[in-house]
């Protein structure tokens, strides 16, 4: 066989027939696919729950309205219209940038957003670090001695971040540090990032830690996980026999090849969390987009509840493509293909 | 002569969820400065943990009980984790089995040689790595430096990791099945190189090998390994012209390149039972190549016959073109030019009369671990070809798998063992059985016989011809290895980049080989000159 020769510096790939079959055109279609999915589904869903923005608006006294007075409503709240027509009025104005407007705040949907979703976004982030910095330094060391005392406490803590629910980490710390040590930033008003960045902080350390005790969880678990098979690979053994010391080993050789698991479970958190961590936004009165597809829901605002999931859809969608552009930049045999 | 390494009264004890396993049992022998001294024994011997003993990196279930390991005078069994660092790679190299899967995937190649020198403080500069590639005969090393490992072909790695190994001119190598992974003649160019550069250095060898021939023929001193134990040890002369221990008789006999050809009759006549006549294939290539091709030729109008009763065989490396020939044979591809005749007329591509003739033309593949389901007793793995063909009663099937199993020479218990609980060599007899329940008039053997050890496959290639002769089976034989398709075939195909380069009978091939690729497959069969 002979051996290939060195590549020379790579040429454009001339276009071919199979466009559609190119990993990026079908990643994009797959995506606009989920997104459209997404959107019908949270269309449909809505509308299944008995009431709408009429009965939230009135509670019982919808029940005294004329029919004429009914009538007139819904015809204001565009109800009247066949499912499909709503559906695609919907899905049009979203598409020229018009997200709806919020009759209970008497703010466009997109303002509301703007203003929600940095806060999320800042939120997951902090959540995701905090996670990442303490999960993979623990799960490495639980894999360095598989059922040793640092793997069985780290398995330990795992199972127990993983079965302590949000809203009771969120209320105990909230109420032991405020009732004990009378450390509350929550109980003032919230402050953006950027306009009083220390009382931000402040507000947002609490709920980053209870999502990020949930979220390490699975973390340690991949990283033991992807460090242990890594580290039964030919080539750890082959840097061994190299001199390689313990610790280059594991920064250079193991860890590295580790981390495409790593960096798919971050990915799948990050992308849970900007979701809007609904019960930790609520206990900390952080006005992030959980809250916001919340009281949308209370309200049945049909306009902000649609908008509001298909953005978060698209930011689950973004974060996949990003996780995947991570994957290219870690691993060369992907970069290739 | 300075001695390198004196191992003495060594033993290796592995832990397992059966209890303790004795892997190694007191085995002693001394390497000499610049000697090259090879261990040499089948799957399980126990010579590839005697290499992990003496460089230490044994895995984590094993243990050394007793005996000592002198390298340059110090005891390694009882050295700290410090002083073993500072002998890996500086004073024992070690050249590992897999090209594949050794090198990291995620470093460049420069980089992985840089850190065996990096790490023993010696320069490591781009200058030296490129030295040190341009030193194991990689061209255009400069721009091969900042290249990844799957950039590499197989040959091409195995020289990277022996420039790894030998990066700090180690006074010790362990060639661990250096190039069993490689194809032949790939095999012999890398040998060559790693003989030509520890005589540069002067490093001592330790190889480790399960072929005996190529043992004798790189080695000054030959150890032959039974079941953990050394059961003969000499110079490689002595134990190839006169082997004392009865295991290295067997593994003598067994060395394809040295055993003699199988008995067989003369080829019978009458019409051919399959015939590929001016057949092609070509795949799409997902990229390009250099020169602009879009489609790669694996079949470039081959034409062979397959006698009744007879043994062909198809030999080339990879990329030759002998397994999409088995698949066209097999009808699991479709020829894009050319014909394929069964029985004298054209074979149809409708699925009935593809379900008709796979009735009569079954496979055995090379992988004894693959080819198996694992989570079917093997008996039902035999019977499958009956259920899917409709063949039988449940309880005549059950009797046909035992008829199978006693054709393979295998007990009929056997039927209720899963795959795991098998050795390699008794799958492959399962295997065998499965391709020959629906008693089919071809079997084509895809590297039926690479994956065993040299005892094993003789035992499989015996076990071959015995059902030949019984059942008048004809075999196509695809191997990459000349010496073992010399032992069993009436004609032979010598395959190259799709072509048919050079057809006949191995007497003559081997006598008076014809094609210069030929010549280079049978030089590349190690043959010791004893």
């Amino acid at each position: 066989m002979a051996d290939p020769s060195p590549r020379s510096p790579r040429r454009l790939r001339p276009l071919r027939a199979g466009l559609l079959g190119h990993p990026v055109v079908s990643r994009l279609l797959g995506a606009v696919a989920t997104l459209l999915g997404v959107a019908v589904l949270v269309f449909v869903l809505l509308r299944l729950v008995p009431g709408d923005q009429i009965t939230a608006n009135l509670g019982t006294e919808a029940a005294a309205l004329t029919p004429a007075q009914r009538q007139a409503l819904e015809a204001y709240y565009g109800l009247d219209r066949p499912p499909l027509e709503q559906f695609l009025g919907w899905l049009g104005s979203v598409l020229t940038g018009n997200l709806g407007w919020s009759g209970r705040a008497q703010v466009s949907v997109l303002d509301l957003t703007l203003q929600a979703l940095p806060i999320t976004v800042e939120l997951a982030v902090l959540a995701i670090a905090l996670s990442v910095l303490v999960g993979v330094p623990l799960g490495m060391l639980a894999a360095r001695r598989p059922n040793g005392v640092p793997d069985t406490l780290g398995q330990g803590a795992s199972l127990l971040g993983l079965s302590l629910p949000a809203f009771l980490i969120g209320t105990v710390l909230l109420s032991v540090l405020s009732y004990r040590f009378g450390f509350n930033p929550n109980g003032q008003a919230f402050a953006g990032l950027f306009d009083d960045p220390v009382r931000n902080l402040q507000q947002m350390l609490l709920p980053a830690v209870t999502l990020a005790i949930g979220i390490s969880a699975p973390i340690i678990r991949t990283t033991r996980a992807a460090v242990l098979e890594v580290r039964g690979l030919d080539f750890v053994r082959t840097a061994r026999a190299k001199g390689v010391g313990e610790r280059r080993l594991q920064v250079r050789h193991v860890l590295r090849n580790a981390l495409v698991p790593i960096v798919t479970m971050t990915g799948l958190q990050l992308g849970y969390l900007l979701g809007g961590a609904i019960v930790v936004e609520q206990i900390f009165s952080v006005p992030g987009i959980g809250r916001q597809v919340l009281l949308g829901i209370q309200q049945k605002e049909y306009a902000l509840v649609q908008s509001t999931v298909l953005v978060i859809a698209l930011c689950f969608v973004l974060v996949n493509l990003l996780t995947d552009l991570l994957y290219r930049l870690i691993d060369p045999r992907v970069r290739l293909s | 002569m300075t001695t390198v390494l004196e191992v003495a009264d060594l033993s290796v004890v592995f832990d397992t969820a059966g209890g303790p396993v004795e892997a190694v049992r007191e085995v002693s022998f001394e390497i000499a400065a610049g000697e090259t001294v090879a261990l040499v024994g089948e799957s399980g011997s126990g010579k590839s943990t005697t290499a992990s003993a003496v460089n230490r990196l044994l895995a984590d279930n094993a243990r050394i009980t007793a005996g000592r390991v002198l390298f340059d005078g110090v005891d390694l069994v009882g050295a700290d984790e410090r002083t073993l660092r500072g002998v890996r790679g500086a004073g024992i190299g070690l050249v590992p089995q897999d090209p594949m899967s050794n090198l990291n995937p995620m470093m460049r190649v420069g980089e992985q040689i840089a850190e065996a020198l990096e790490v023993h403080d010696l320069p490591s500069g781009p200058g030296r790595v490129v030295e040190l590639l341009e030193l194991v005969g990689i061209p255009d090393a400069p721009a091969r430096a900042r290249q990844y490992p799957h950039e590499f072909s197989g040959g091409m790695r195995q020289r990277v990791l022996i420039a790894m190994g030998l990066a700090c001119r180690p006074r010790l190598v362990i060639a661990d099945e250096p190039t069993s992974a490689l194809d032949v003649t790939v095999q012999r160019r890398v040998l060559d190189e790693l003989d030509r550069l520890t005589g540069t250095t002067g490093s001592a060898v330790l190889l480790i090998t399960h072929d005996l021939a190529l043992a004798a023929e790189r080695a000054d001193r030959v150890l032959v390994m039974q079941r953990g134990r050394v059961v003969e040890s000499g110079t490689a002369t002595d134990i190839l012209s006169r082997p004392e221990h009865p295991y290295s008789q067997t593994l003598l006999a067994a060395v394809p390149g040295l055993a003699d050809p199988l008995e067989r009759g003369p080829v019978p006549g009458g019409p051919p039972l399959l015939e590929l006549r001016g057949v092609r294939k070509t795949y799409p290539l997902r990229r390009p190549t250099e020169d602009g091709r879009q489609t790669v030729t694996a079949v470039d109008d081959v034409s062979l016959t397959i006698p009744r009763g007879a043994t062909v065989a198809v030999v080339g490396e990879s990329g030759s073109g002998k397994t999409t020939t088995a698949n066209l044979v097999l009808g699991l591809e479709a020829p894009d030019a050319g014909e394929v005749l069964f029985d004298g007329v054209p074979r149809g591509t409708r699925r009935r009369e593809l379900v008709a003739f796979r009735r009569r033309v079954q496979p055995v593949f090379q992988n004894p671990y693959a080819s198996l389901d694992p989570r079917y007793p093997v008996g039902r793995s035999i019977a499958e070809p009956l259920q899917v063909h409709r063949v039988g009663t449940a309880a005549e099937r059950r009797a046909r798998v035992h008829e199978l199993l006693e054709q393979v020479a295998l007990p009929g218990a056997v039927a209720e063992r899963y795959p795991h609980e098998l050795s390699g060599g008794q799958r492959q007899r399962v295997a065998i059985a499965r391709a020959l329940a629906l008693r089919p008039e071809l079997v084509v053997l895809d590297e039926a016989v690479s994956a065993l050890d040299v005892v094993v496959q003789k035992q499989i290639l015996d076990l071959l011809a015995d059902l030949q002769r019984e059942l008048g089976l004809s075999y196509l034989f695809i191997s990459h290895d000349l010496a073992v398709v010399r032992l069993i075939s009436d004609v032979v195909h010598v395959m190259r980049r799709g072509q048919v380069v050079e057809s006949g009978p191995p007497e003559r091939l081997f006598a008076e080989p014809a094609h210069e690729y030929t010549r280079e497959l049978l030089a590349a069969i190690p043959r010791p000159a004893a």
